[in-house]
């Protein structure tokens, strides 16, 4: 695989996305909740990172809302998009693999994922 | 001051592409993310807002230098600039001949090697420029550049950190780096068309041959008649010297005038950016004139240079940047993108 691998916000904002288009709150909320709490993404840094994956074609507008005179536009995942998901998290599931087998050596919990 | 309004000036940080294709949303993304009664900002989100708006502008600013609109203009100018240093090399020369002629009646059997191997090695570089060979051309302008230095060290070993003693070089510097980032010669050919390149050529040979006139102006030739009362003598000297000067600051005048009218001929596009990098280096030349002794052949011989001492080196250091700057101001605004995306015509 030559891609460079996904930073930790664009995983899981692909991630929040694979489930259902959502605008830009929706996306800050189902990141929190993905992330169990622990990634809160400010909207600077979720702009940022919306615009470089719908330059490289991994997500697209789905659609645009007005509510309460202010503009939410929706976005999705796109077929590369999805793609580049699946496969970012096999190369993090063979981390993890690798990662959990050797602690069960040092006799660690971390192994028994 | 509302919470919006607050947020709203934070936006205002991004460049306006990026508030014109985010900014409502995002505004929408803050408001609804803010508590009930939040009259300010989190510092944690203007902190984020500001440096990502940091980083799209200095990436903007990146992508900005690095289009091929900026190589196309480096193109235009590094050809422009290399046919004129081969017209600069060549100008001692036709002065030296020039002297020798007025003052034995013929022309001298050889003028010293080093302004021979410096004609000949720019002459040299015209050629690759002008066969559009990118691969030699810059290679080339680079190896002159160094043989310069080299000469230059051997001829001034008390000099060496005396920048005014470098600024012939540093011109060649100059033109080396415009024909390596440049989108290549072939392409700056293309650009400046047979009518751009005549006036450059023209230009050149004003710049090559304009010292042939020199020596039947200049103050020791022919001498004053004699026996002349001493205020005459000083009177005709002063003309004379008044005249050598003037016709040096027209050549100057002349050749900037030549190379405007060809930078005239390109592309719009191109030609504001290629302004915008000559801009900058004719004025910084221009000040180096006006510093030196020898600059513009000593403009009014009995004064000092205009410029001279710190007034120079502070013209130097605050003139060229405050031009490429407004240059790119201007720039920015007449090419800002629209809401359309389709930037001013």
């Amino acid at each position: 695989m030559t891609e460079v691998p996904l930073r930790e916000p664009a995983f899981l904002i692909l991630t929040a996305l694979a489930d259902q288009p959502q605008h830009g709150y929706g996306v800050i909320e189902e990141v929190r909740r993905i992330s169990d709490g622990q990634v809160r993404l400010q909207a600077g840094t979720l702009y940022a990172v919306l615009d470089r994956l719908r330059e490289a074609g991994l997500i697209e507008v789905d659609r645009e809302e007005v509510v309460q005179s202010r503009l939410r536009r929706y976005y999705k995942l796109t077929g590369l998009g999805a793609r580049r998901l699946a496969e970012e998290t096999v190369r993090l599931r063979r981390n993890v693999t690798v990662a959990g087998q050797r602690l069960r050596k040092l006799g660690l919990s971390g192994g028994a994922a | 001051m509302t919470l919006e309004t607050r947020y709203r000036r934070l936006l205002a940080w991004y460049p306006a592409e990026h508030r014109a294709r985010y900014a409502d949303e995002m505004l929408g993304v803050l408001m609804d993310g803010s508590s009930p009664g939040q009259r300010y900002p989190r510092l944690r989100e203007s902190l984020d807002l500001l440096t990502t708006a940091t980083w799209r502008r200095l990436g903007q600013a990146r992508a900005g230098f690095t289009d091929s609109r900026w190589a196309d203009a480096s193109a235009v100018l590094g050809v422009l600039a290399t046919i004129l240093l081969c017209g600069k090399a060549v100008r001692p020369i036709s002065s030296a001949l020039a002297y020798h002629i007025a003052f034995y009646g013929y022309a001298p059997y050889q003028v010293h090697w080093s302004l021979t191997l410096r004609a000949a090695l720019w002459a040299g570089v015209t050629v690759a420029v002008l066969g559009g060979w990118r691969r030699i051309a810059a290679p080339a302008a680079w190896f002159v550049v160094c043989t310069d230095a080299v000469l230059l060290l051997a001829r001034h070993p008390d000099q060496r950190l005396d920048p005014l003693t470098w600024w012939a070089t540093m011109l060649e510097a100059i033109a080396a780096v415009l024909l390596t980032a440049s989108s290549g010669p072939r392409r700056g050919l293309r650009l400046l068309a047979r009518r751009g390149l005549v006036l450059a050529a023209v230009a050149a040979v004003v710049e090559a041959l304009a010292p042939v006139i020199e020596p039947f102006l200049a103050q020791d030739w022919p001498p004053p008649p004699a026996p002349a009362p001493l205020p005459e003598f000083y009177f005709f000297a002063s003309l004379r010297q008044t005249v050598v000067s003037g016709l040096a600051l027209g050549t100057y005048l002349a050749v900037a005038a030549l190379i405007a009218w060809s930078i005239n001929t390109t592309d719009p596009v191109v030609r504001r950016r290629a302004v915008i990098v000559a801009a900058p280096l004719a004025a910084a030349l221009a000040i180096v004139q006006l510093s030196v002794d020898e600059g513009f052949s000593g403009l009014v011989y009995v004064l000092p240079p205009p410029l001279s001492g710190t007034a120079g080196w502070a013209a130097l250091l605050t003139v060229p940047p405050f031009l490429a700057a407004l240059g790119l101001l201007l720039l920015r605004r007449r090419e800002r993108v629209g809401p359309s995306g389709v930037p001013p015509v």
